[in-house]
């Protein structure tokens, strides 16, 4: 007779080593760095190109974003419709995120395909011109989507808890209005595209079943741009996080559920609290077996969904609790999610639930390793804060032996109910 | 080319096993033959609902999440219209905990009260979420139950509506449970660094002693064929008009599936689409606007959706989807269109079979459609789309009384 009560043996991811591949730094002949791994056996290729171009940078408000959407809508040669078409002729994904620090350019193509699409990308990033009709469609066609998103409670209560932490006139807080989209116009653009799109600042990053054959290719296309290196005047802005501690109200009178979002700043990933307190977010609201999750949604069926998470940006960061609840228990949820603090907070976790916590977290983070596109990021988050392969190593370290003691003292620190703002939109 | 091996429990239980060397994961996928179809159109969103029971507990194992994280694990599932199906990935020195897991709630579920009556109210919440408290969020309802008169495909996964799932019972559970979830209903695949004696080993031990149940025979009544074009208006509190237009199509398997979707390529997926050039660059008529197909195993539904520029007509916007359409139908599309849409799909799937999971799901999904094989013809049968019949294939489609219109409309608008 089988046994089925018995669980069978667990290897416990904290005895296993993690190793992170070493990744490639070659030098293209004008000097941009270019970081590249083979790794994968499919043919296919990502190739990145990160410049300082996220929100931070922007002098107007919008521009980053615009600049970002419009890269492949037209340059002095060819048309956004025989852009778009030379990269989905070969199935290939041109995507452009532009984040609060960076704007990150990524190509996603059959590695074959690099020589017919390289010089593509060079044009979208050298030779950009923002025709005035593209302009004009993607103003109108974003304002529209805007007026769609503001009915969403979700966005706009994400709106909101940022403002609140970091104000309304600083990049990471500030959001997009319909006016500050129409104010938008084409010399906001090339300035911005010129200033920060160059490839004076440019790092690179390529992973994929590729080799030294196809770092050549990038060099005859990236290598012979000249680069002009341009004094930059680094922008700076104040922290205004609001003396408010709550903001709720009604964006949809007839709205069934409302967003929560209970936040507070909170340090970046180069503070040696930031690899202690992804294990303590974990615990409390990071996966599906937090805290937060098993008692407002599996326990009381308050929502679909409960999560925390922190966010690191270069001058800043945040940790943020979201969620939807139905209308009714708002109040209900609330004072749960401030419970699951004091908790935190006032009892030390028992050591199996820690343990499970470091396992899931070291057994995801072995997947995450796993496929050239993962371990490409994780090289390009290291790369873009400064980072090397030590701050990876220590973080596996810190997963592996955090103490029950450590994180209690830590949530006293971090989740402690009080200095947190609160945002209810329905 | 996917390689795999594929073996049958006594039980009936279908296996398959994809070997990768290069992984240190291993992915376990457990498929049901059961989706929102197979409801009684009185309790409908009960496949899903009973999806999120699966992991209250079963028979010997009160929890199904804690044991899978503490070895690393992470999991999830989902259900559409036609099946339901539930994948771990975890660490491979691990893989036995999966089994474990996965074959005790193919066993015996808890069907415990409390999960019932807690998951009621999760789902309510994903209904509302999702459904009701979004812009254009019962848009599909309303396009589904225009399009299906008869053929269960009238109602969403999630349900028909919010009271379907909060009077769903103890004993409906039991009895979807053993009516659907038996091993003659479910595929098995495991992908990773592990040989098929492994994994046979493996199966007999946890899987091979759960009793077959009865093999559930599917008999839906089929939708009849569309004689007149539909239209509805439906007015709501939303910021912009939009229009929804969806036709019938052929099911799964048959060539014109595949010719249709190269369709939906060369029309609506993308900056360089048809659609996209012509009405939101040119003329400038809508803000955005995407054609795709369903994907649904019986006969599903290719869709034109966009949303309307503020200050141009409804009209107007539908007459300039109907003139691309008329175009399409007179002229058919060109070679380059073709093969453009054929090389998306290709890359598509290389950039797909990246993921160990992505494997392990779609060997699976073949495997119930009738063989794992399956798998490695896809691009073939796409290739082998002529525009000659893709043209054929579009005329059957596209025509005026297959047609299904719900013009999304604003209120004072």
């Amino acid at each position: 007779m089988l046994d089925r009560k018995t669980p069978p043996h667990i290897y416990d991811a904290i005895e296993f080593d993690f190793t992170l591949p070493q990744v490639n730094t070659y030098v293209l002949d004008n000097g941009i760095p270019l970081y590249w791994l083979k790794a994968g056996v499919q043919d296919v290729v990502e190739v990145d190109w990160a410049f300082p171009a996220g929100l931070w940078h922007e002098q107007k408000q919008g521009v980053a974003n615009t600049v970002a959407s419009l890269l492949k809508n037209g340059t002095s040669k060819r048309t956004a419709q025989q852009i778009n078409e030379a990269f989905e002729y070969y199935g290939a994904t041109i995507k452009v995120r532009p984040g609060n620090d960076y704007a990150i350019v990524s190509l996603y193509c059959l590695a074959k395909h690099l020589p017919q699409l390289l010089p593509v990308v060079q044009e979208m990033l050298t030779d950009s011109v923002f025709p005035q009709e593209e302009i004009d469609i993607y103003k109108q066609n974003t304002i529209q989507r805007l007026l769609v998103s503001l009915r969403e409670c979700e966005f706009v209560a994400n709106q909101k808890i940022d403002a609140l932490l970091f104000g309304e006139n600083h990049p990471y807080g500030r959001f997009t209005r319909k006016d500050s989209i129409e104010s938008i116009n084409r010399e906001d653009l090339l300035e911005f595209y010129n200033k920060s799109y160059n490839l004076a600042g440019v790092k690179m990053f390529m992973a994929g079943n590729i080799g030294e054959h196809e770092t050549k290719w990038v060099n005859e296309i990236f290598g012979l741009a000249p680069i002009v290196h341009t004094p930059s005047n680094e922008l700076s802005f104040e922290l205004h996080t609001a003396k408010e501690l709550k903001q709720h109200f009604i964006n949809d009178e007839s709205g069934v559920q409302g967003a929560i979002r209970i936040g507070r700043l909170f340090p970046n990933r180069h503070h040696p609290d930031f690899a202690p307190m992804v294990v303590v977010n974990t615990l409390f609201g990071g996966y599906f077996g937090s805290r937060l999750m098993s008692n407002i949604r599996e326990d009381k069926g308050y929502t679909y969904g409960i999560y925390s998470s922190a966010s690191s940006m270069h001058h800043g960061g945040s940790l943020t609790i979201h969620t939807e609840v139905g209308r009714g228990v708002i109040e209900n949820a609330i004072k749960e999610i401030y419970h699951e603090m004091d908790v935190m907070c006032n009892e030390r976790a028992d050591d199996e639930e820690l343990l499970l916590v470091k396992n899931y977290l070291l057994g995801n983070l072995l997947g995450d390793l796993d496929g050239p596109f993962h371990i490409i990021q994780r090289w390009r988050t290291l790369i873009l804060n400064g980072l090397d392969i030590n701050h990876f190593n220590r973080n596996v370290q810190v997963y592996k032996s955090i103490t029950t003691a450590e994180v209690q003292t830590l949530a006293q620190q971090y989740l402690d109910k009080k200095s947190f703002h609160e945002v209810v939109v329905i | 080319m996917i390689e795999f091996d594929r073996f049958v429990l006594e039980n009936g239980l279908r296996v398959i096993v994809h070997h990768d060397a290069n992984t240190p994961m291993v992915a376990v996928n457990v498929l049901y033959d059961v989706g929102a179809r197979d409801e009684d159109e009185q309790r409908t969103g009960f496949a899903h609902l009973f999806e999120h029971l699966m992991f209250g507990g079963s028979e010997n194992i009160p929890e199904y999440d804690e044991p899978l994280q503490m070895a690393g694990g992470e999991n999830n599932a989902y259900t559409t219209n036609d099946i339901t199906n539930y994948y771990v990935q975890l660490p491979l020195q691990n893989i036995e905990t999966a089994f474990w897991l996965e074959s005790d709630r193919m066993n015996a579920l808890a069907f415990s009260e409390k999960s019932l009556d807690v998951q009621r109210k999760v789902v309510c919440e994903e209904f509302k979420e999702h459904y009701i408290n979004k812009p254009y969020g019962n848009a599909w309802d309303l396009l589904r139950t225009l399009a299906y008169k008869r053929h269960p495909y009238k109602w969403m996964t999630i349900g028909k509506k919010l009271e379907h799932i909060e009077e769903a019972q103890l004993q409906d559970v039991k009895d979807f449970f053993y009516k659907h979830y038996r091993p003659a209903n479910a595929v098995l695949c495991v992908a990773g660094n592990v040989s098929t004696e492994q994994v046979k080993v493996l199966a007999e031990k946890w899987f091979g002693n759960i009793p077959a149940g009865e093999k559930y025979v599917r008999n839906l009544e089929q939708e009849p064929r569309q004689t007149a074009p539909n239209e509805i208006v439906h007015e709501a509190d939303v910021p912009l008009n939009a229009i929804y237009k969806a036709w019938h199509i052929d099911g799964r398997l048959s060539p014109g599936y595949y010719a249709l979707d190269l369709a939906t390529e060369i029309m609506g997926n993308g900056f360089a689409s048809r659609l996209h050039l012509k009405l939101v660059k040119e003329k400038k008529l809508f803000s955005n606007i995407n054609c795709y197909q369903t994907g649904s195993l019986d006969p599903g539904l290719v869709v034109i959706e966009g949303k309307i520029v503020e200050g141009q007509t409804i009209e107007e916007a539908e007459a300039a989807i109907n003139e691309e359409l008329d175009k399409l139908l007179d002229l058919g599309v060109t070679d380059e269109e073709l093969q453009k849409a054929k090389n998306k799909i290709e890359a598509m799937m290389i950039f797909e079979d990246m993921s160990l999971l992505s494997r392990a799901n779609n060997l699976a999904f073949y495997e119930l459609l009738g063989d794992a094989h399956l798998i490695n013809d896809e691009l073939e049968k796409y290739n082998a789309v002529t525009a000659d019949f893709l043209l054929e294939t579009v005329r059957k489609v596209f025509r005026k009384e297959n047609s299904n219109t719900l013009i999304y409309k604003k209120k004072n608008g």
